[in-house]
């Protein structure tokens, strides 16, 4: 039999003298009904909404439903073992999650168990998973990008540090891909990623896990899993457990992303919930707090001023903003964004990123509907460099998706048109990125760049990948200078733009491709 | 029985309103008491829930046992309760009557599980306690549970202070584990 590393005789001797035995009145009902995770308890008097119920065989169960007589409880876990007539008692405590940079690097399920092996988890500070967004006087507006390192979202549908960007698409569409390469391209900007999977194959959770691994970003990433064989009171509070997880990253200067991969399933789970106790349903069966379960989720992304976080630390941490950003992840059926979750989420979020099987399947991957993802606050926190050159590619794509379909029946197209056309072709096909290849600002300035001033309108549209890499690849060894400087600064002048050009040209009189 | 507990509160607070206005709290509380007892009866009960038998015929039947017993204001409860098919109730109307004679004299039975039995003195310093915490006048039931090993549990309504050392053991157990 092994020893755990707990099992230490100092340890368990100064545990035993430090262990407070305070006596405490407490409430104590009897279990009178149990059905599929739902306990009705008779007695409790003085339970919270959202409380703690400590129940036989160190199984916990949160009150959702206060009324006359009894209680209304969802087990946390499992409920085999429990059965009428079992005490149950108050704990005094709201829910409550471990947060911490020890939390880096770990998987967890909903209620901050490590998952993974790799033993227990170096955190002594718990917080309530419900907790209430900051004010109004507490918050800044965005004004510092996350770069995604997905060159269709960063120059087009941009991202802030605090801004709520939804993901929408229906399934295989490339929601998950999209949110991990954001995850990867944190691995050097500081930011703390969260990774929120509900409802998901545990296989799907693994694989992600891995893939997180492999580029080595799980350093700076915390996983919270409920995964589709644990109830649905796990499922529901998940994202609850890790925006608080998040929110320590925040709250103390720093910038934290979290990714909610998808609050349609969340939705499911927590309808399951509802209807098992019995609260009246409305729309597609979902009960009628529906909405607020989402708003008071994503409210709690936002930034922080700097006198928040001197207040919450208590002024160790002076003059540094905080930032929780969220990439909530919300799948459609056959591309319906009117049913009522995503419309919901929608109208909650600072933007959405539109994901469609269409071009999907025609092999533009991200598959980013360019004229439906839009970004309101993200414009403000965009690099110099991407916004200048970004706002052309936009500009080039809508005019495109106006003219191809016009183009179809037309025979004979006037010159404009035909290099609008040709253009357009071009920069869809240059919006492609494969997964797990996150981009800096320089390589995607380059490559912006290029489309901008012509450089593509002679290479043939199956060669622009191609073209692309090889230039990439060139500017990389004979520019380092400049990309190094692009990427720190971010500016862009007419000296940069001098740079970029002699770099281009040289590319194009010796490159091969 | 805490399905009822809905069901039986308006008929307990009206009955203790009656109750107190004609100053006849005692005498009810018999009363229900006795209902209680002749309800509770096994062969009562198959009656009681015969499909076969109409209210009013089980209202009689109630009546015909406790007949002498009960002033008239009480037999007409026992019609109304059978009138509104609520006798399966009766017992838990007589205890929440009872509660709110407790509340409104200001006492409280509490249950206290030693694992020795407990002197007078140790009761009273109980007592005094309790008194002190609750703001009522306690009245207390010992009971012996040696599995406590050491210490004692007060049960007071749904309020429970339990200072065992089997509990004690348990949450050093738990906080060893951690």
């Amino acid at each position: 039999m092994q020893l755990n590393p707990s099992e230490i005789s100092e340890l368990i001797k100064s545990r035993i003298e430090n262990f407070d035995s305070a006596v405490e009145a407490r409430t104590e009902g009897t279990v009178v009904s149990l059905s599929d995770g739902i306990l009705r308890i008779h007695g409790l008097a003085d339970v919270m909404q959202g409380e703690m119920i400590e129940l036989p065989g160190d199984t916990f169960a949160m009150a959702l439903n206060l009324e006359r007589d009894s209680v209304g409880a969802v087990v946390m876990g499992g409920y085999g073992h429990l059965s009428e007539g079992d005490k149950a008692s108050c704990t005094g405590r709201i829910l409550e999650v471990p947060i911490g940079a020890g939390l880096l690097g770990r998987v967890m399920d909903a209620l901050g168990n490590p998952i993974d092996g790799k033993g227990p988890i170096d955190s002594s500070e718990t917080a309530p998973i419900e907790k209430i967004a900051p004010g109004v006087i507490e918050r800044k507006s965005v004004d510092q990008p996350v770069q995604t390192g997905l060159k269709a979202i960063d120059a087009m549908v941009p991202v802030g540090r605090g801004q709520r960007e939804l993901i929408i698409g229906d399934r295989q569409t490339g929601k998950t891909a999209v949110a991990i390469d954001a995850i990867i391209n944190q691995a050097n900007s500081g930011v703390k990623c969260v990774y929120v999977a509900i409802g998901q194959k545990a296989s799907t959770v693994a694989n992600i896990v891995r893939k997180l691994e492999e580029h080595g970003a799980m350093e700076h990433t915390i996983v919270v899993a409920a995964s589709a064989a644990e109830s649905a009171a796990m499922q529901y509070i998940a994202p609850y457990s890790g925006c608080t997880m998040g929110e320590y990253f925040r709250d103390r200067g720093e910038d934290a992303l979290i990714v909610f991969d998808d609050l349609t399933k969340q939705a499911w789970a927590y309808r399951q919930v509802s209807l098992l106790l019995r609260r009246p349903p409305g729309r597609e069966a979902y009960p009628g707090d529906i909405f607020y379960l989402h708003s008071r989720l994503l409210e709690r992304a936002s930034r922080v001023n700097a006198e928040y976080v001197e207040k919450f630390t208590n002024g160790e941490v002076k003059g540094k903003t905080g930032s929780l950003t969220a990439l909530p992840i919300i799948e459609t059926q056959d591309g319906d964004v009117s049913a009522f979750v995503p419309t919901n989420v929608i109208s909650i979020t600072d933007g959405q990123i539109f994901l469609e099987s269409d071009l999907f399947n025609a092999g533009i991957r991200p598959a980013i509907n360019a004229g439906l993802s839009v970004s309101r606050v993200g414009g403000a926190a965009q690099t110099n460099i991407i916004k200048k050159l970004g706002g052309s590619v936009r500009l080039a794509l809508a005019q495109y998706r106006e003219l191809a379909a016009f183009a179809q029946f037309a025979s004979d197209l006037d010159e404009i048109t035909r290099s609008q056309l040709s253009r357009g072709e071009r920069v869809t096909e240059l919006m492609k990125q494969g997964q797990y290849s996150p981009m800096s600002v320089a390589e995607m300035a380059f490559s912006l760049f290029m489309a901008n001033e012509g450089y593509l309108d002679d290479v043939d549209v199956s060669k622009v990948v191609d073209f692309e890499s090889a230039m990439l690849a060139h500017i990389k060894s004979n520019n380092a200078e400049l990309i190094a400087r692009i990427d720190e600064t971010g500016e862009y002048n007419d000296e940069i733009t001098a740079g970029m050009r002699a770099a281009l040209d040289d590319f194009k009189a010796k490159g091969v491709f | 029985m805490a399905d009822y507990t809905t069901v039986a509160r308006p008929y307990a607070r009206a009955v203790y309103q009656q109750a107190t206005e004609t100053s006849s709290v005692d005498s009810w509380g018999q009363a229900l008491a006795l209902m209680t007892a002749v309800a509770n009866d096994a062969q009562m009960q198959a009656l009681l829930d015969s499909p076969q038998l109409g209210h009013e015929q089980k209202a009689e039947l109630m009546l015909k046992v406790l007949a002498d017993k009960l002033t008239p204001q009480q037999q007409n409860l026992v019609k109304l309760i059978a009138e509104n098919d609520r006798l399966k109730i009766l017992p838990e109307i007589a205890e929440q009557y009872e509660a709110f004679r407790a509340e409104a004299e200001g006492k409280i039975d509490a249950e206290v599980i030693s694992a020795f039995p407990l002197s007078k003195e140790q009761e009273a310093t109980i007592v005094a306690m309790l008194k002190e915490k609750l703001h009522r006048e306690v009245s207390i039931s010992s009971t012996i549970d040696a599995s406590l090993i050491g210490g004692v549990v007060i049960k007071a309504g749904d309020t429970i202070i339990d200072g065992s050392m089997k509990s004690q053991l348990k949450s050093l157990a738990l906080a060893l584990g951690r």
